[in-house]
């Protein structure tokens, strides 16, 4: 067993110590530090799964007092997750231009602070290390540097901020309470308050900054601009959607089961889940951008995610967890891909994207692998998880919402999905702008680049598949949660996905592609302060909520 | 019953760097208010456990007088975050304000092309 926090620091110490180094020296070294660190990961994993939780406290403090990490059936596969897609994503980018030794550094030191966020046993650690990725992401996302991007980049360091003020409000009015800032101290002290309501503040407040970093209904207004900023990598891109979403998710989930002696959230956000699918894929419907619509339907899946893992049973629970792995890996598939069939197609508009197979085969292959994995294909990894969830739900009369969201998932893509049609006899202005993105064509390439980034989108498309056809032993082995299959679950599966895709093609292409009132919702944007607005009602309900039922 | 405590006084400049944030339009206001707000919860997190009379915590002092050293050591931590990224922030602004020439997020908004 090695020192948990070695898990957190060694990104961060081999990207400072070796920042000047020549570059391509810098790059394999990372790459190596990388791969040990993937291989740690999956020794820590091994042994929580034997010897079970395990916590650390820094610095030789005691229980309580120093900074604890915790690695448990739940944050060591999420650990995992992380060093995986990390690395994979750097290969992916191994040869690309932006990849000096900057991009280089923040991009490894993001994956040290997620990890580090992922094991957190401290509230007030987790505080300081969202504050850090804030930075870092801020950082990537503005990397290309144009007009759009200084707006972005703005935009989601003060609404951010802005949350960790309350973050920061609610620590304090926590540790009045309960003289402790350990989640697992904390958990042991709530059950012994006697009026619930006076934790109803902090709750309330700590809970709406983890919302805004999950990006749930109210809350999501920063995200798109953000994960589909113009001058983010896609490799940025991919990380912010796969991996930082799920960030807020996970914190979500742990201070729910921390305060849940005090007051039983379950329900309620259940139905915010439920709201944040349903609104999530309506809006990604609306748009063109191909980095948008992949981005609104990260609100989507978020949404799907959190009403798993409130619907209160094992199964959907689980199923839940599984579904966060499997949508990192697909998201992050769907957006790299993504971004090399823009860049070969020269336009983001979906509308004029065509007849993309014979341009970029292998690109259009994987990212037909993500959309079958996202929309829960048979045999992907995306139908084991959706089928957890349902099973979960079902007997409770909100099992059909579930038809309704696997819909709306699948209408998104049946519309991303144009771009494989052939090309429309009218389309000749297609290539009248071949936009800002296609600019470096004459440069000369680095070796391996290509081959690095299909080889990275062939391997992931096929972590999709196998996601699916195995799922039953992965999830034994990471989870310890035995899949629960009936002989007739692919019969099912088959045909309860050829109905939805049928009724979504119908839906799509009859009803919704013709609407035109659509482009005003297109248009429409939140200013800063509607976006404070809301984060500030979000609050109130959420207090109002908590006290009532305190 | 005293009114004009740290904690009461710490909870009003959270607040009024809230009424900041919601209702003014300039960037150079929001990031002020935000910082106002954050000092506020800062001042908040100090108070707490705070007895009158009781002493600093540094070096060999009486440990029976010592104010609760915790919230102390976080909120060094606190203010330094806090001031990295208000730095961040007026970094970017700064760049923002000299490619958009305006200080105003619906100004802004207007001139960020629309995708």
């Amino acid at each position: 067993m090695i020192p948990l926090y070695v898990l957190v620091l060694l990104p961060i110490f081999v990207a400072t110590l070796g920042y000047f180094l020549p570059r391509s020296v810098y790059k394999h070294l990372l790459i190596a530090a990388q791969l040990v660190h993937t291989t740690l990961a999956v020794l820590t994993l091994a042994h929580v799964r034997d010897a079970g939780r395990v916590v650390q406290y820094l610095g030789d403090w005691g229980e309580n007092i120093g900074i604890g990490l915790v690695a448990d059936s739940l944050s060591m596969p999420l650990v995992l997750l992380t060093s995986a897609v990390f690395l994979l994503l750097f290969l992916f980018n191994y040869g690309k231009r932006y990849m000096n030794n900057t991009f280089q550094f923040l991009f490894i030191m993001l994956q040290g602070v997620t990890v580090g966020l992922f094991l957190a046993g401290d509230i007030f650690h987790v505080y300081v290390l969202i504050e850090l990725s804030m930075l870092t992401i801020a950082t990537l996302i503005m990397y290309k540097r144009d007009k759009q991007a200084l707006y972005d980049g703005l935009l989601y360091v003060v609404i951010n901020l802005f949350g960790m003020t309350f973050f920061l409000l609610g620590v304090g009015f926590l540790y009045k309470s309960l003289g402790t800032l350990d989640l697992t101290a904390m958990a042991a002290r709530v059950a012994m308050i006697e009026n619930p309501r006076s934790l109803a503040l902090p709750f309330a407040a700590i809970v709406s900054a983890v919302c805004l970093k999950a990006a749930i209904l109210p809350l999501f207004s920063w995200l798109p601009s953000a994960h589909g900023a113009l001058s983010a990598p896609s490799a940025v891109s991919a990380v912010l959607s796969g991996l930082q979403v799920k960030v807020g998710l996970y914190f979500l989930v742990r201070l729910q089961s921390v305060f849940l002696p005090a007051f039983d959230t379950t329900i309620f956000f259940f139905f915010l889940g439920l709201v944040t699918a349903v609104v999530g894929f309506s809006i990604a419907l609306v748009h063109r951008d191909v980095k948008l619509i992949l981005a609104f339907s990260t609100v989507s899946q978020v949404g799907l995610i959190l009403m798993g893992l409130n619907s209160g049973t094992d199964d959907a629970y689980w199923g839940s967890v599984f579904h966060i792995m499997n949508h990192a890996i697909f998201k992050a598939l769907l957006f790299i891909t993504a971004g090399a069939i823009t860049h070969a197609a020269g336009t983001r508009d979906i509308t004029r994207i065509r007849n993309i197979a014979p341009k970029a085969p292998i690109f259009a292959l994987a990212s037909l692998f993500g959309v079958l994995g996202i929309t829960g294909g048979p045999f992907f990894n995306g139908s084991v998880s959706k089928y957890l969830i349902q099973a979960g739900l079902a007997g409770q009369p909100w099992e059909p919402l579930m038809y309704l969201v696997n819909l709306g998932t699948t209408m998104v893509f049946v519309k991303y999905l144009q771009m494989f049609l052939p090309q429309r006899a009218t389309a000749g202005e297609a290539h009248e702008e071949p936009a800002e993105i296609a600019t470096h064509h004459d440069l000369p390439r680095i070796p391996g680049r290509v081959f690095a980034m299909n080889s990275v989108a062939l391997l992931m498309g096929a972590l999709c598949l196998a996601g699916g056809v195995f799922a039953g032993p992965i999830m034994e082995l990471l989870f310890g949660h035995t899949l629960p299959i009936s002989g007739a679950f692919y019969l099912d599966k088959f045909l309860i996905f050829g109905g939805t895709l049928v009724v979504a093609v119908a839906l799509y292409y009859g009803v919704v592609h013709r609407l035109e009132v659509l482009s005003a919702v297109r248009e429409f944007r939140f200013t800063f302060n509607g976006v404070a607005t809301l984060f500030t009602l979000f609050f109130a309900v959420v207090l109002t909520y908590t006290f009532l039922i305190g | 019953m005293q009114f004009v405590t740290a904690q009461n006084i710490s909870l009003v400049l959270f607040f009024i760097g809230l009424y900041g944030v919601l209702t003014k339009r300039n960037i150079i206001k929001t990031i002020v208010s935000v910082n106002i707000m954050d000092f506020g919860a800062i001042l908040f997190l100090i108070t707490v456990n705070y007895t009158p009379g009781s002493i600093p915590p540094i070096g060999d002092t009486d440990l029976s007088r010592m104010a609760d050293p915790l919230p102390q050591a976080l909120m060094i931590t606190a203010i330094v975050i806090g001031l990295s990224v208000t730095a961040v922030s007026l970094t970017i602004f700064i760049s923002l304000f000299r490619k958009h020439g305006t200080a105003d997020w619906e100004h802004v908004i207007r001139r960020v092309p629309k995708r």
